[in-house]
């Protein structure tokens, strides 16, 4: 067919399947009649019907033998029905004749089907459903945004208010106790997916769903972010980047340096920091500190938290791949590293402090956060690669980076970025008014795409389309 | 908490399916007219379901997505002749009043649900043995 002849002649691979539930797949010239494929496929290897007994189905068109695969616009990837008839009658839509297009070459600028918002494929697709209605507020689904989620965390006035929820544990439980759901998250965010069972793992982890269904827990945490938004980052830095962060000179294996000679500081004033237990299943995990046996030295948090804490959060984020090493309660070397620390250390100085004055956390919280942007770099250069940090993940996408050190905060956080207090119809303007010429047009509900995919138009679409 | 898909994307997702085969083997369906950036127009065709009259027959229907689709339902129309209470003899129509899921027609049905519908509609005891025209008749 020469008026058919399309300048670009690349083959085309697309898929005929059989009423017998037989698929083939073939690659051809859009050149290619539909007889001439008839003929291919009355081949033994392929349908083995002859010709005249094929009928070809594609878009809701019998296909005709004189016209081209161009003629039909079949694309890469398509699918075409092969119908064996009985008998030889070869008889089609006259209909067809006129409504068939003509299309000379337009075939590459047709309707844009690669646009992939279709929830065909979406796993996530049938979970859309009302048993599920009211959960798209929760930190889960919505945090693993399709940018990795960490665009736009929640806030800590969103995460507070959201924590107010009591309904919040409960549809948290549901979500995670659903498999299909968990799965859909982990396949839906990279980050997770290269993480294979761990992620799983952890979302099955009936004590990681127990820290996360405890408002109180998440209230303190939220209440941490706030207080030092570089925490997160810093703090994963610390974990594992330790020695490059705070040297301690000559107490550089010394592996629970810290947490011991705290502990020998503060061995009974549990009651010191009172508000600090709640926290502590999250003071290994939380920081970004990996559980390897360097982190759980390093990790000056294991300091600010003194007491039962690490044993705890060991299991905690039982998913760690290397908890073997933390052994905060070796005691051995206490006195003597505490006398072996210069003073120049100065988060060994402060712990001390703050030991004894649970005032001063405050302080050095804010300290903390404002004076510490960089020490999420050192997060990168985290020696235990594998560690998994639940709250890493649920964070967003750097938690993984850098191995489990490098907590996702720091991405985010260090240098800590201005927050943006702009309301939402004026920061994503543009983005609203493409959504709505789109024909997205609830407010509420764009913004919060677009604030879970970080202004990403067609990650928002993705995500109103999914939700 | 669905959002409402809008009409362009909720046609988008039906062409993909389509064109890819996802959907049910013995429907097809497909824009007419691809350059159509408004997708108003398509094709359909239905596989005659095996032991009755329709058997390897294929019935091509036109379907017209209004600027309503999908609150409203598609106005589904027979190209090929098939006797049907629910098809007007004349026009080929598919009477809405007389199939169900296009009389209580739902948002979340799509083009593939009315035909698959049509199909079994086709396949009842009381209408799979139903004279037939000449195969390869149209409604004019």
């Amino acid at each position: 067919m020469s008026d058919e002849v399309i300048a670009d002649e690349a083959p085309i691979t697309f898929n005929v399947k059989s009423s017998s539930d037989a698929k083939y797949v073939l690659t051809l010239p859009l050149s290619t009649t539909v007889l001439d494929l008839k003929t291919k496929l009355s081949a033994s290897e392929y349908a083995d019907t002859p010709p005249d007994r094929q009928r070809l189905i594609y878009s809701g068109r019998v296909l005709k033998d004189a016209d081209s695969l161009a003629s039909y616009k079949i694309k890469e990837g398509n699918t075409v029905h092969l119908v064996k008839s009985a008998a030889s009658n070869q008889r089609q839509n006259p209909a067809n004749q006129s409504s068939a297009p003509n299309p000379t070459t337009s075939s590459s600028q047709g309707v844009p089907t690669n646009l992939a918002a279709g929830t065909g494929n979406n796993p996530l697709a049938g979970l859309t459903g009302a048993r599920y209605a009211g959960l798209a507020q929760l930190p889960g689904a919505g945090m693993f945004g399709p940018d990795g989620g960490m665009g736009a965390p929640p806030g800590p006035e969103q995460m507070a208010e959201m924590l107010q929820n009591p309904q919040y544990a409960s549809q948290l439980n549901e979500v995670l106790a659903n498999p299909d759901l968990v799965n859909s998250m982990i396949e839906g965010n990279p980050m997770l997916r290269g993480m294979g069972d761990s992620a799983r793992q952890a979302l099955n982890n009936p004590q990681f769903r127990r820290m996360m269904t405890d408002p109180e827990t998440l209230r303190q945490m939220a209440q941490m972010q706030r207080q030092f938004p570089g925490m997160f980052g810093g703090m994963g830095g610390m974990g594992g980047g330790q020695n490059q962060a705070f040297p301690a000179p000559g107490v550089t294996d010394q592996t629970p340096e810290q947490p011991s000679g705290e502990r020998a500081a503060t061995p009974n004033q549990p009651n010191t920091v009172p508000q600090q237990p709640p926290m502590n299943p999250f003071g290994m995990g939380l920081f970004g500190n990996p559980g390897g046996s360097a982190g759980a030295a390093g990790n000056p948090f294991a300091a600010l938290f003194p007491n039962a804490p690490q044993p705890q959060s060991g299991n905690a984020t039982g998913n760690n791949a290397s908890t073997t090493g933390q052994t905060p309660d070796n005691q051995q070397g206490a006195p003597s590293t505490t006398q072996q620390q210069p003073p120049s250390n100065p988060f060994q100085q402060m712990a001390a402090q703050m030991a004894s004055n649970p005032a001063f956390m405050q302080n050095m919280m804010g300290m903390l956060g404002g004076g510490n942007p960089g020490a999420g770099g050192q997060g990168q250069q985290d020696p235990n690669p594998g560690a998994f940090n639940p709250f890493g993940a649920l964070f967003g996408p750097g938690g993984m980076g850098g191995g489990g050190g490098a907590n996702p905060f720091g991405a985010a956080a260090s240098p800590p970025a201005p927050a943006d207090n702009r309301p939402p119809e004026e920061r994503y303007e543009a983005q609203l008014r493409q959504l709505n010429d789109m024909g997205f047009y609830e407010f509420e509900r764009n913004v919060e795409a677009l604030r879970r995919t970080g202004g990403s138009v067609q990650g928002a679409v993705e995500y109103l389309l999914t939700h | 908490m669905t959002a409402k898909v809008p009409r362009n994307f909720r046609l988008l997702e039906e062409l993909e399916k389509g064109e890819k085969g996802l959907g049910a083997e013995a429907c097809s369906y497909g824009l007419s007219d691809g350059d159509d950036l408004l997708m108003s127009n398509w094709n359909g065709t239905i596989l005659g379901p095996p032991h009755s009259a329709h058997e390897n027959r294929i019935y091509s229907l036109n379907i017209h997505c209004g600027d309503h689709y999908p609150d409203a339902p598609p106005t589904v129309q027979f190209v090929s002749k098939i006797n049907l209470p629910c098809v007007d003899q004349k026009s080929g129509k598919v009477d809405h009043s007389r199939l169900p899921c296009l009389h209580q027609w739902k948002r979340d049905y799509t083009m593939e649900t009315i035909l698959i519908e049509l199909r079994r509609y086709m396949a009842l005891p009381q209408h799979k043995k139903l004279a037939q025209p000449a195969e390869g008749s149209t409604f004019t």
